[in-house]
C-alpha cells in the first residue's frame, strides 16, 4: 500500500512534469495537434488539471464510502471527462498549467488532512477492492502522469 | 529542461510504483487480464523490463547521435516492442517485477555517469527535439508510469 509520504511525493512530482512538458509543448508548438488516444496536449492538460481539482470535493464522500460501494456507480465517465474539458476551452495553455498547478496543491492539502486509517480504507473502484492511498495514487499520480506521457508524444510509443 | 537529479529521483519513483502496482495486480489476481490498451498487465510489465534494459544498453549510442539522427526513422517500435513481450514471457510476475526493479537501477547508474553538458545536447526522438534530460525523463519515467498506469486499471478511465 502506498504511504502518505509517497502519496505526497507524487503529488509534487505529478506538477512539476506538467511543467516541464508544457515547456516542450510549447518550444515545438504542438498543443492543438490531436495525439493517436484522441486528445490534444491542450485537452489532456484540462482532463488533469479538472480531476485533481475534483478530488477534494468528491474524496470525502469517497472516503466515507462503505467498502463494497461501487465508487464509480452511476457515473458516466466520458460525459464527464467530455464535460470536464470543455469547461476550460476558453483559456489558454498557460492558464490551464496555472489551474493544474493550483489544484494539485489543494488536493495536496486535503491528502494531509487525511489519517492513516482513512487511507488504509478499502474500496471499490472499477470492481478493484483496493485502499483508499493506491486508489488516490493511481487516479492523481498514475493517472496523471500517464497523460502527461501522452500529451508530449506526437506518435504513441 | 529536467536536471540529472529529477530524473534519478524520477525512475526511483518507477521502481516504487512498479512494486506497488504489482502487488495490487497480485491481490487481485489480475495478471492475464487484457486492459483495454491491447496488452495485459503481465506483458506491460515485460516491455517495462525490456524498455528499462534497453536505457542503460543504447542510452551510450543516443549520446553519440548527431542531433537530427531521428532513433525512431530506422526502427519498428511495434515490431521491437512483439519481440521483447515475447522473449520475456516466460517469466512469472515476480521475476519480471524483479527485472524492472533491476533493470532500472542500472538505468539510474548510468545516468548518474553522464556530464551535464551532454544531458543538454538535444537529439531527435519520434520527430521530437529536445534535450538528452527530457528524453530520457519522457521515456524512463513518464513512459514507465503509463504503462503501470494501465496495467493498474480494468477500465480506461
Amino acid at each position: 500500500m502506498a504511504t502518505k509520504e509517497e502519496l505526497l511525493d507524487g503529488l509534487r512530482f505529478v506538477p512539476a512534469q506538467a511543467k516541464r512538458v508544457a515547456g516542450i509543448l510549447d518550444r515545438q508548438g504542438d498543443w492543438d495537434s490531436k495525439r493517436s488516444q484522441g486528445w490534444t496536449p491542450k485537452e489532456m492538460f484540462t482532463h488533469v488539471a479538472v480531476t485533481a481539482g475534483m478530488i477534494p470535493a468528491m474524496g470525502p464522500g469517497m472516503i466515507a464510502a462503505p467498502e463494497a460501494t461501487e465508487l464509480t456507480a452511476g457515473l458516466d465517465i466520458a460525459s464527464m471527462n467530455a464535460a470536464a474539458v470543455g469547461s476550460l476551452a476558453e483559456m489558454d495553455t498557460s492558464q490551464i498549467v496555472e489551474t493544474l498547478q493550483g489544484n494539485y496543491s489543494k488536493l495536496t492539502d486535503w491528502v494531509k488532512g487525511l489519517s492513516d486509517d482513512q487511507l488504509q480504507g478499502k474500496h471499490t473502484f472499477l470492481s478493484m477492492n483496493l485502499t483508499a492511498a493506491d486508489l488516490l495514487m493511481t487516479l492523481t499520480v498514475l493517472h496523471s502522469t500517464h497523460h502527461i506521457y501522452e500529451a508530449q508524444l506526437p506518435v504513441a510509443i | 529542461m529536467t536536471t540529472k537529479q529529477e530524473i534519478i529521483n524520477g525512475m526511483e519513483e518507477v521502481i516504487a510504483q512498479a512494486k506497488r502496482v504489482s502487488a495490487l495486480l497480485e491481490d487481485q489476481g489480475d495478471w492475464d487480464a487484457t486492459r483495454p490498451a491491447g496488452w495485459t498487465p503481465k506483458e506491460m510489465f515485460c516491455h517495462l523490463a525490456s524498455v528499462s534494459g534497453l536505457l542503460a544498453t543504447t542510452g551510450p549510442g543516443l549520446l553519440g547521435a548527431p542531433e537530427d539522427a531521428d532513433f525512431t526513422a530506422s526502427t519498428s517500435i511495434a515490431d521491437l516492442n512483439a519481440q521483447a513481450v515475447a522473449s520475456m514471457s516466460a517469466m512469472t510476475p515476480q521475476q519480471l517485477t524483479e527485472a524492472v526493479e533491476a533493470n532500472y537501477g542500472k538505468a539510474i547508474e548510468w545516468v548518474k555517469s553522464i556530464p551535464d553538458d551532454q544531458l543538454q545536447t538535444a537529439k531527435t526522438f519520434a520527430q521530437m527535439k529536445m534535450p538528452v534530460a527530457d528524453l530520457l525523463a519522457n521515456i524512463g519515467v513518464l513512459h514507465a508510469n503509463h504503462h503501470l498506469y494501465e496495467a493498474a486499471l480494468r477500465v480506461a478511465f
